[in-house]
């Protein structure tokens, strides 16, 4: 009974010692591949498409400034008047516990290109007190912004004349990996879903330890 | 004698019950207006106001200037109504530090509602400047300057 008793102990720790790993959203596909007459299959991930935008300090930013990070991703405006502000102070705990790590870098993509230019996004970034090495305001062409946005992180961003400030969009935060597979998604309003975030950014993390 | 006694605790819950109740009466009726409007004024601040101002009055970085211990709002209780229906633009100082983003305008808060959120921020955290009436809203609102 003993002995019984310390093996399912020893199971049970076992099992939850298994490294926990986030699921990789996104669909998926499928490539069949015959070799040596064995069928094999390779799943495709969906991935962030190459971008190129303008971040705050008016330098061009592609997923290359990327690589090697995981990182946050939100869609927000300046001048958003409902619920970008409790997204940013929301955002702003994440840059206060990961500003400093090379492997961790937050993304804010302005949706309103004609009013956010390089100079505003600039003043924002000063205003809001972050250090730019690891939070960067992007900036660029509409259409690529919400290309990127719909097409990309699968949320929602676009002009809305019922939306305070005439702009909709998503109140997500957006975990991409290394690999730029969406690992997660997060209501960017809500602290305990940003505390969920954080825990998972760290298994995130974890999973390219020794890797 | 045991219905004497009982007639004598009778009139004594009575006396009890009676002062019971009209303490409250007794309170200062501008303190209880008072309460209520902090009440009101808080809830209201909660669906118009926090998201910038925060839950503390402790503003965002120097993007949304603080409400608590804010110089700027204790020396401007005259304009508070005219801020609140109307937005504001333009740079403002608020204890040493420019700020200059835009406040969106509440058309729809009727003149009470103005003068509860008013007394809220007035008196919340550790500001406190006391009650503000509806007249006093109704007084500003009048000398509204437009921008």
């Amino acid at each position: 009974m003993k002995r019984f008793l310390s093996l399912s102990l020893l199971f049970i720790a076992m099992a939850c010692h298994q490294e926990k790993r986030l699921p990789i959203m996104g669909p998926r596909q499928y490539d069949v591949k015959i070799v040596n007459g064995e069928e094999h299959t390779d799943t495709i991930y969906t991935t962030i498409p190459d971008f190129e935008f303008i971040n705050q300090d008016g330098n061009s930013f592609t997923p290359e400034d990327l690589r090697g990070k995981i990182y946050v991703a939100d869609f927000f405006f300046t001048t958003c008047p409902s619920i970008c502000p409790i997204m940013k102070t929301q955002m702003l705990r994440i840059h206060e516990k990961y500003k400093g790590n090379e492997e961790v870098h937050i993304v804010s993509h302005s949706i309103d290109p004609t009013h956010d230019t390089v100079e505003v996004l600039r003043d924002y970034a000063d205003r809001l007190e972050i250090n730019t090495n690891y939070w960067t305001f992007l900036t660029g062409d509409m259409d690529s912004i919400f290309n990127v946005a719909q097409k990309g992180y699968l949320v929602s961003a676009k002009p809305d004349s019922l939306a305070p400030g005439g702009l909709l969009h998503s109140g997500a935060f957006i975990l991409v990996d290394k690999e730029k597979r969406i690992r997660g998604y997060y209501d960017g309003t809500i602290e305990k879903d940003v505390d969920q975030l954080m825990k998972d950014m760290d298994i995130l993390l974890s999973e390219y330890d020794g890797a | 004698m045991v219905l004497r006694r009982f007639y004598l605790f009778l009139l004594l819950s009575a006396t009890v019950l009676i002062i019971a109740i009209s303490i409250p009466s007794c309170q200062d009726q501008k303190e209880i207006k008072f309460r209520k409007y902090m009440s009101i004024g808080k809830q209201i601040y909660i669906q118009r106001c926090q998201h910038c101002h925060g839950e503390n009055g402790q503003g965002l970085g120097k993007l949304y200037p603080p409400l608590d211990s804010s110089d700027y709002l204790l020396e401007n209780r005259d304009i508070l109504a005219c801020i609140i229906r109307n937005g504001q633009a333009g740079e403002i100082n608020v204890n040493g530090i420019t700020y200059n983003q835009v406040m969106p305008a509440n058309p729809d808060l009727i003149e009470d509602e103005i003068a509860q959120i008013c007394t809220y921020i007035l008196n919340a955290w550790s500001n406190e400047a006391g009650l503000l009436e509806k007249e006093e809203v109704l007084e500003s609102l009048g000398n509204c300057q437009t921008n």
